[in-house]
């Protein structure tokens, strides 16, 4: 835990994603507790936000040695009032001389406002408003990313995906020539399918993704965090041929000089040396577990990625010594055994353990037999379900042949309606 | 009385229902007299006044102790009975049915019952096609005989059409037939079979739930953890009601079911407290016998995904997985298996070692030939059915005129002349086919 570093790590964001992100990691971390809460208060000084500051405050007050700096608030709320109503007082202004292009702007002005002080409800209602004064599609596109930064801090993930397509729509993005905002948008896609747990769309979107996007997009993601997501995910639901795509997609490449440990895991796991994958792995647990988005799928995403690997591992053999591959795996025999127990009842390895030698055999499918049996069960269940269907029709024949309520209850139901 | 004798041996054929109104009218006297009913039942010949023979044994059967002859009365009827003029009495036949079924049952009159009954089924069904509501009735027999082998010939036959007016056949009876029946096939242990009476027991069109249904559905869930593993719910076709309310009407077997099929292998624990909490309602309702043979199915269905998983593993780790006691159990019934050639396995007692084989299946025997023919000569028999439904569909009225997109008014439209406004359907047909 001790390698991983706080202050680097948050310095990748700006904004409120920032402040969200420390306060993620002090809840989720007992030795970066107070540093984390220093650090989001220090943040949060520097802007406007002063009802989460009032929050952080009360919530992580025994790690603080901060005072509540009352004067801060109040001239900040004071400020706020003020700017409030110019906003407003200016935006009534531009409504009356009917001035497209500024009644936007004015809208603009006042959600960026409220999103700043964390009034997220009127920020969303504001930047809805511009969406009647749009007059080119890169208006559209900035109206759908104020939006879908919202719902992402929000989690509202059905407004991401809704405007997300929204934003697809225009030529902008259709025809990919604003290549940061086709980038935004493809992020903004992907944590929608993350929560929905599509994991191959996630990485088929992030590779949508061009490093020029920079630090642009810091207050939702870092460059850094979309090695780090599509790396996982594509480990997770890549076969070897997309995996070697990937490794060859010269506009990611740029992606995975940043983060050159994902690279070597994804290099590692494409050229079958599963120990340092899984070591690489285990040395990037430390930092996923403090990514908002990625938290709670880190867990799943890793067990595909080790049952993945344990599949490609037998797939060339006809037997294999377990007692080698469960080094390889870096695990004891009798766990082995059981992982792969389970991947061949769900069908994933055809194979079987001989458990008295500790070798497992790749298994022949009698494609004779099976089809046999196939058509055997075919003709069953087509026999059943005719027969089945020819009587289901006599009787619909008969229009009156049902079970009926009762007389009584049919009446008390006639009385209830 | 013997005006009314005389009155059905003098009805021809062409006025039955005229003799059935008197009789209906009549009812209430020849009721009383029960004396001169069964006189007058003496006299008849049921393959030529079956109409009136059924009024008169419905009298006899409304009487206040019914009179031993009434059996005797009854059986000569079944057994002599002509089915098209009884089919128009339909509904009183059935009652005397029911009552004769009644008494059988009561006095422990079982394979008497159910032969008489047979006999009479057989005359009185317009075809082996249809159900009757005297189905039901010998079903209840074998049940209450434990002679599920009568049973089995009759339900084996296929049920392909029903006629609720020549048969006076209810929902009620045909709900029973396939609850009764699914019960004699779980007897005779026909797992499939009984899942698939219960599914058409279940899809039999419902506006409202009752008893039998329920108790189908309870019985549906537990064959369905015998024969799938687990709880494959109901074909889409059920009505929606059924489809809506089981759950809640049926909450335990839901839960045991949901646990039972919840797939893994170290669930067994689960599985049983599941049984242990919800023994007492299997009980109950008469179904702990089935519950507990799921159990054992239970062990048996992991034992076999252990066969394809496991080339060798030890006894001891096979009772782990198989949720069995002791090594020495799970030997047992390994045993028991290898026997019915359920599994392919060899025991090393010595090092506590089973070594399993490759399935055994390998469909290189005569028998997979018959049992491909026999297939293939149902789905023939079939495709022939479904073709003469079709050819009647296609060439009934109501389709053709539904085809054309003409109803029978403009038929008449066209009678009364072109100079109709309303003729423009008729119209359309004509400059359609120039």
């Amino acid at each position: 835990m001790s390698s991983f570093d706080l202050e680097q790590y948050i310095s990748n964001y700006t904004g409120l994603t920032k402040v969200k992100r420390l306060i993620f990691a002090a809840e989720n971390s007992k030795e970066l507790r107070s540093e984390a809460a220093r650090l989001a208060v220090k943040q949060l000084k520097t802007g406007i936000n002063t009802q989460l500051y009032k929050e952080v405050l009360e919530k992580f007050a025994n790690d603080l040695n901060e005072k509540y700096d009352e004067a801060w608030v109040s001239s900040v709320d004071q400020e706020a009032a003020k700017t409030l109503e110019k906003l407003e007082i200016e935006l009534n202004s531009f409504r009356t001389n009917l001035i497209k292009e500024s009644i936007r702007m004015g809208h603009n002005e006042l959600g960026d406002f409220y999103f700043a002080r964390g009034e997220l409800q009127n920020a969303f209602k504001s930047y809805l408003r511009t969406r009647d004064y749009c007059t080119s599609s890169k208006h559209i596109i900035h109206m759908c990313l104020s939006v879908i930064k919202i719902g992402i801090e929000t989690g509202n993930f059905n407004t991401i995906n809704q405007y997300v397509q929204k934003a697809e729509q225009t030529p902008d993005i259709a025809e990919g020539q604003d290549k940061v905002a086709v980038s935004k948008i493809a992020v903004a896609s992907a944590l929608y399918n993350l929560e929905s747990k599509k994991y191959k769309t996630v990485a088929k979107k992030l590779l949508e993704c061009d490093v020029s996007l920079g630090d642009e997009f810091n207050d939702v993601i870092s460059l850094q965090d979309i090695a780090i997501y599509a790396g996982l995910t594509a480990l997770a639901t890549f076969d070897r041929r997309e995996l070697y795509n990937l490794l060859d997609n010269s506009s990611f490449k740029n992606f995975l000089e940043l983060v050159p440990l994902v690279r070597e895991l994804i290099q590692d796991f494409y050229e079958s040396r599963y120990t340092s994958a899984l070591t690489g792995l285990d040395r990037l647990l430390p930092e996923l577990v403090f990514d908002i988005h990625l938290r709670d799928h880190v867990q799943p995403l890793y067990q595909k990625i080790r049952s993945r690997s344990l599949i490609q591992y037998v797939s060339p053999f006809t037997s294999v010594d377990m007692n080698r591959m469960a080094k390889v795996f870096n695990t004891s025999v009798v766990d082995l055994e059981k992982e792969v127990a389970t991947l061949i009842q769900e069908k994933q390895i055809k194979a079987r353990i001989d458990s008295h030698n500790k070798i497992l055999y790749a298994r022949m499918t009698d494609q004779r037999n099976n089809t046999f049996q196939r058509v055997i069960d075919l003709g069953d269940s087509y026999i059943h379900d005719t027969e089945n269907n020819i009587l289901r029709m006599n009787i619909m024949k008969h229009k009156d042949f049902a079970v009926k309520p009762l007389r009584r209850t049919a009446n008390k139901n006639q009385m209830m309606m | 009385m013997d005006q009314v004798v005389s009155l059905i041996r003098d009805t021809k054929e062409a006025d039955l229902d005229t003799l059935k109104k008197t009789l209906e009218s009549v009812l209430e006297k020849i009721r009383g007299n029960t004396h001169g009913v069964t006189n007058a039942l003496g006299q008849l010949d049921p393959s030529k006044h079956s109409m009136g023979m059924v009024y008169l044994l419905y009298a006899k059967s409304q009487s206040r102790d019914v009179d031993p002859s009434f059996l005797n009365n009854v059986e000569f009827f079944l057994a002599n009975l002509h089915g098209k003029h009884t089919q128009k009495a339909a509904s009183r036949f059935v009652q005397v049915c029911h009552i004769y079924t009644e008494i059988c049952r009561d006095n422990a009159l079982y394979s008497r019952g159910i032969k008489a009954l047979t006999t009479g089924l057989q005359r009185f069904r317009p075809s082996n096609d249809f159900l009757t509501p005297l189905h039901a009735d010998v079903l209840c027999l074998c049940l209450k005989a434990k002679n599920y082998k009568a049973g089995f010939n009759l339900i084996e036959n296929k049920i392909f059409d029903i006629d609720p007016n020549a048969t006076g056949l209810t929902p009620k009876d045909m709900l029973l037939y396939f609850y009764y029946g699914g019960m004699i096939y779980i007897g005779l242990k026909h797992y499939q079979k009984a899942l698939g009476f219960f599914e058409t027991a279940l899809t039999v069109p419902a506006f409202a739930l009752n008893a039998i249904m329920v108790e189908v559905y309870k019985k549906y869930m537990l064959v369905s953890l015998l024969v799938h593993g687990k709880h494959t719910g109901l074909p889409k076709h059920a009505m929606n009601i059924v489809q809506k309310h089981m759950k809640t009407l049926c909450s335990q077997y839901y839960e045991f079911a949901t646990v039972f099929g919840s797939g893994n292998i170290d669930n067994v624990d689960k599985v049983k407290k599941s049984f242990e909490d919800n023994e007492e309602t299997f009980k109950s309702d008469n179904n702990l016998g089935l519950a507990r043979q799921c159990m054992q199915a239970l062990a048996k269905r992991n034992i076999q995904k252990l066969t394809a998983t496991y080339m060798t593993l030890s006894l001891a780790d096979i009772a782990k997985n198989a949720g069995l006691n002791n090594a020495a159990a799970t030997e047992k019934v390994l045993l028991r298996m290898i026997e019915n050639g359920e599994i392919n396995a060899v025991i090393d007692q010595k090092g506590g070692m089973v070594s399993f084989g490759e399935e055994v299946q390998a469909f290189d025997s005569p028998q997979t030939s018959v049992i491909l023919e026999t297939r293939i000569d149902q789905s023939i028999s079939l495709a022939n059915r479904l073709k003469n439904i079709d050819e009647d569909i296609t060439s009934s009225n109501n389709y053709i005129a539904r085809q054309l997109g003409v109803r029978e008014e403009a038929y008449s439209d066209f009678e009364r002349g072109p100079s109709s406004n309303r003729g423009g359907g008729i119209r359309r047909m004509f400059e359609y086919f120039r």
